[in-house]
C-alpha cells in the first residue's frame, strides 16, 4: 500500500505517457509547416491559438485539478503585459526580464488574495478573484501618471530575440507554442507529482484531505501562484506581439471567459483538455467573427450557446469522456459529483 | 456638510434600487440554491425595454412597467425550464457556468440588436429636482426609490401573508422536509425564478430613468448584487434590504469624498473584507453548507 503511494507521487517518467501527447504533438507539428508559408492571418490566429490554449491550461491547474475557479485571471493577464511594456518602454528593460517581473508581481497579488480568500470556500473565492480583477483594471484605468489609463501604452517596434520581437509572424507563432509546451509540460509534471496529488485532494474533499494531513491552504496557493505567473506570461507574450495595449484589451473579462469555455469543451481537470478545446474552437470562432466582424456579437453568442450546451450535455469535457470510455487513466470528473449532494440532502 | 447631507440621501434613494434586485438574486439563491450571473443582464434587457417603449411608443416608463413585468416573468419561466433545469442537480460550479453562459448570451444578443452605444432615456422629467428641506433631490431617483420601496414591501408580503410565500420559505430552511410536505418543488423554483426576474425587470426599468443604457451594463448590476448579498448574507431578505443600503451609500459618498471612478473598487475592496471577516454575511447564509459555501 504504502509502497503504491510512493510510486504515485514520483515524477518519472514512463513510456507510457507517451500516447497520451503523441497525438497532439503531431497535429501541431502538422500545423507549423503549413505555417510557414500561409498568409498572416493566418499565422495570427495560429498565434492567439497558442496564447489562448496556455492560459487555457494555467486557468486548469487551479480551477480543473484544484476545484477553485478563477474569475480574475484577467487581472494578472493584464499585469503581465503592463509592467513588462512599462520596465521596456521606460527603461529599455528586455522583455524577458518583464517576464519575471510581471510573474513576480503577479505572484504578490496572488499572494495578496490567496491569504484571506484561501479560507472561503468555492464560489466565494470566485467572486473575490473577479472582485480583484476588477479593481486592479479600474486602478490602471484611473492611474493614468503611470499607465496612460484607457489611452493605452505603444512599443516600439525593435525586432531582435533580446526585445522578444520579431520580423516574421512565425517567429511568434513559435515562441507562443513554446509558451503552450512550457504550460503543458508543468501541469503534467504537478499532475504526476505529490503536489498534484494533494491539489486532486483538496478538489474532492477539502475536510478529508486536511484530516489527511495535506497542507490545504498552502497546496492551493502554491499552485494559484504558478498559474497566475504563467497567465502574466501570456500577457508579456500578447503584449509584444500586438505592440500596444490598452485596459479594455488586457483586462478584459472576455480573456477568463475563453480560458473556461475551451477548458470545460475539453474537459476540467485533464492534462490535454484546454488544449483540445482551444484547438477545436477557437478557429470556429475566429472564422465566425471574420464573416459577421468583431462588432455585431455574433461569435460572443455562439461562446455563451456552446458553453450552455456544453455544461448541460457534457459537463466532463471531451478529454473526461474519453479517459472515461478507454480507462486508460481514470476518468476525473471536476468537482462535486451530484450524488454527493443527493448524500447530503438525505443524511439531513 | 451639506454636500455629504446630499450624497447620503442620494445613496440612500439608489440603494432603494439596489435592493430591489438584489432581493431577486438573493431569492433565487435561498429558494432554489442557483447562483444566477445573468441577473445583472436581466436589468440590462429591462432597461432596454424601457428604453425602446418610450423611443419607439412615446410609453413612460414607469407605466411601461405594466407591459415589461409579465415580460420578465415569462422570460424568468423560460430560462429555468430550458436552461437551469437540466443542471439543477449538478454540481453548484456547472450552474455558475451555465448561468455565466447565458449571460454571455443575452448580452451578446443586445450587442447583436441594438449595438454598443451609450443611450440614455431623455424623459420629459429627467432634470426635473425636488425640495427636500435645504436638500436637492433629482425626481426621477426619488420616484424610483418610492417604487422600488413599494415592490419591496410587496415582495415581502408575499413572502410572509400567501401560501406561496410560505412554500418558497420552507424550501428556503430545507428542500427534503419541504417535498415530504406535499409542496411541489419545481413549481416553486418556477415561481421564485419567475419573481427574481420579476424583480430584476422593475429595477431595470427604474433605471433605466437615470443610468446610461448598454450592453455589458449589467456586469455592474450583478457586482452590485454580489456586494449587498455578501454583506447581508446570501437568502437573507433582511440582510438585502440592509446591504442594499450600504451599497447605495458607499457609492455615492465614495464618489462624493474621492472620486466616482474609484467608487467600484472601494466597495469590491469592502466586499473582500467582509467576506474574510464574516465569510456568511451580517445576517448568516441560507443552506450555506449546501452549496460548499461553509
Amino acid at each position: 500500500m504504502k509502497d503504491n503511494f510512493a510510486k504515485l507521487g514520483k515524477g518519472r517518467f514512463s513510456l507510457r505517457e507517451i500516447p497520451r501527447f503523441g497525438p497532439i504533438l503531431i497535429l501541431i507539428l502538422i500545423a507549423l509547416p503549413i505555417a510557414s508559408s500561409s498568409s498572416k492571418f493566418y499565422l495570427s490566429i495560429l498565434f492567439s491559438m497558442f496564447l489562448y490554449a496556455g492560459v487555457s491550461v494555467a486557468w486548469n491547474l487551479i480551477a480543473g485539478y484544484g476545484g477553485q475557479v478563477s474569475f480574475g485571471h484577467a487581472a494578472f493577464f493584464g499585469l503581465g503585459a503592463y509592467t513588462s511594456t512599462l520596465l521596456f518602454t521606460k527603461f529599455g528593460i528586455s522583455p524577458w526580464i518583464g517576464i519575471l517581473a510581471g510573474g513576480f508581481i503577479s505572484c504578490l497579488f496572488a499572494t495578496m488574495i490567496g491569504v484571506p480568500c484561501f479560507r472561503l470556500r468555492g464560489l466565494f473565492f470566485a467572486l473575490s478573484t473577479m472582485a480583484f480583477g476588477l479593481a486592479v483594471e479600474t486602478a490602471v484605468i484611473n492611474l493614468p501618471k503611470l499607465t496612460k489609463g484607457s489611452i493605452g501604452l505603444f512599443i516600439l517596434f525593435k525586432p531582435g530575440v533580446k526585445n522578444l520581437m520579431f520580423e516574421s509572424a512565425v517567429a511568434y507563432a513559435y515562441v507562443a507554442l513554446a509558451f503552450l509546451l512550457l504550460t503543458v509540460f508543468i501541469t503534467w509534471l504537478i499532475e504526476r507529482s505529490k503536489l498534484g496529488y494533494q491539489l486532486v485532494a483538496v478538489r474532492e474533499d477539502e475536510e478529508a484531505a486536511k484530516m489527511l494531513g495535506v497542507p490545504t491552504t498552502l497546496v492551493k496557493q502554491i499552485v494559484f501562484n504558478i498559474s497566475v505567473f504563467l497567465t502574466s506570461t501570456a500577457g508579456v507574450l500578447f503584449a509584444q506581439y500586438y505592440l500596444f495595449i490598452d485596459p479594455t484589451s488586457v483586462f478584459t473579462w472576455l480573456i477568463v471567459q475563453k480560458a473556461m469555455l475551451f477548458t470545460i469543451i475539453g474537459g476540467m481537470g485533464t492534462l490535454w483538455g484546454p488544449v483540445v478545446g482551444t484547438l477545436l474552437l477557437m478557429p470556429l470562432l475566429e472564422v465566425i467573427r471574420l464573416i459577421f466582424g468583431e462588432a455585431v456579437g455574433f461569435y460572443l453568442l455562439l461562446y455563451g450557446i456552446i458553453l450552455i450546451l456544453g455544461i448541460i450535455f457534457m459537463p466532463m469535457g471531451i478529454m473526461g469522456i474519453l479517459a472515461s470510455r478507454f480507462k486508460r487513466t481514470k476518468a476525473r470528473p471536476n468537482m462535486i459529483s451530484s450524488d454527493s449532494v443527493q448524500t447530503v440532502l438525505e443524511d439531513r | 456638510m451639506l454636500e455629504i447631507g446630499q450624497a447620503i440621501v442620494a445613496g440612500i434613494l439608489l440603494g432603494g434600487v439596489y435592493i430591489l434586485f438584489s432581493l431577486g438574486f438573493t431569492l433565487v439563491f435561498g429558494v432554489g440554491r442557483i447562483i444566477n450571473f445573468a441577473h445583472g443582464e436581466l436589468v440590462m434587457l429591462a432597461m432596454y425595454g424601457s428604453y425602446w417603449a418610450f423611443i419607439l411608443g412615446g410609453i413612460d416608463p414607469i407605466i411601461s412597467l405594466v407591459i415589461i413585468t409579465p415580460i420578465m416573468f415569462l422570460l424568468g419561466l423560460v430560462i429555468l425550464q430550458f436552461i437551469i433545469k437540466p443542471v439543477l442537480n449538478a454540481p453548484a460550479l456547472n450552474q455558475v457556468f451555465v448561468t455565466i453562459g447565458l449571460m454571455i448570451v443575452l448580452q451578446s444578443v443586445a450587442l447583436i440588436l441594438w449595438s454598443a452605444d451609450f443611450r440614455m432615456l431623455v424623459i420629459p422629467y429627467a432634470s426635473k429636482i425636488i425640495f427636500l428641506g435645504p436638500l436637492r433631490v433629482s425626481f426621477t431617483l426619488l420616484l424610483s426609490f418610492i417604487v422600488a420601496l413599494f415592490v419591496t414591501f410587496l415582495l415581502v408580503c408575499l413572502l410572509k401573508l400567501t401560501l406561496i410565500g410560505k412554500a418558497m420559505r420552507a424550501l428556503c430552511q430545507d428542500r427534503l422536509a419541504a417535498s415530504l410536505m406535499g409542496i411541489n418543488i419545481h413549481r416553486i423554483y418556477l415561481f421564485t425564478f419567475a419573481i427574481g426576474s420579476v424583480c430584476a425587470g422593475i429595477a431595470g426599468v427604474l433605471l433605466s430613468t437615470f443610468y446610461t443604457i448598454f450592453p455589458t451594463v449589467g456586469l455592474h448590476f450583478i457586482i452590485i448584487a454580489f456586494v449587498v448579498v455578501a454583506l447581508g448574507g446570501l437568502g437573507n431578505v433582511t440582510g438585502a434590504i440592509v446591504g442594499g443600503l450600504i451599497v447605495g451609500l458607499i457609492e455615492t459618498l465614495s464618489g462624493y469624498l474621492i472620486s466616482p471612478a474609484w467608487a467600484p473598487v472601494i466597495y469590491l475592496m469592502i466586499f473582500v473584507i467582509v467576506l474574510i471577516l464574516k465569510p456568511a454575511g451580517l445576517f448568516g447564509i441560507v443552506g450555506a453548507e449546501e452549496v460548499g459555501l461553509k
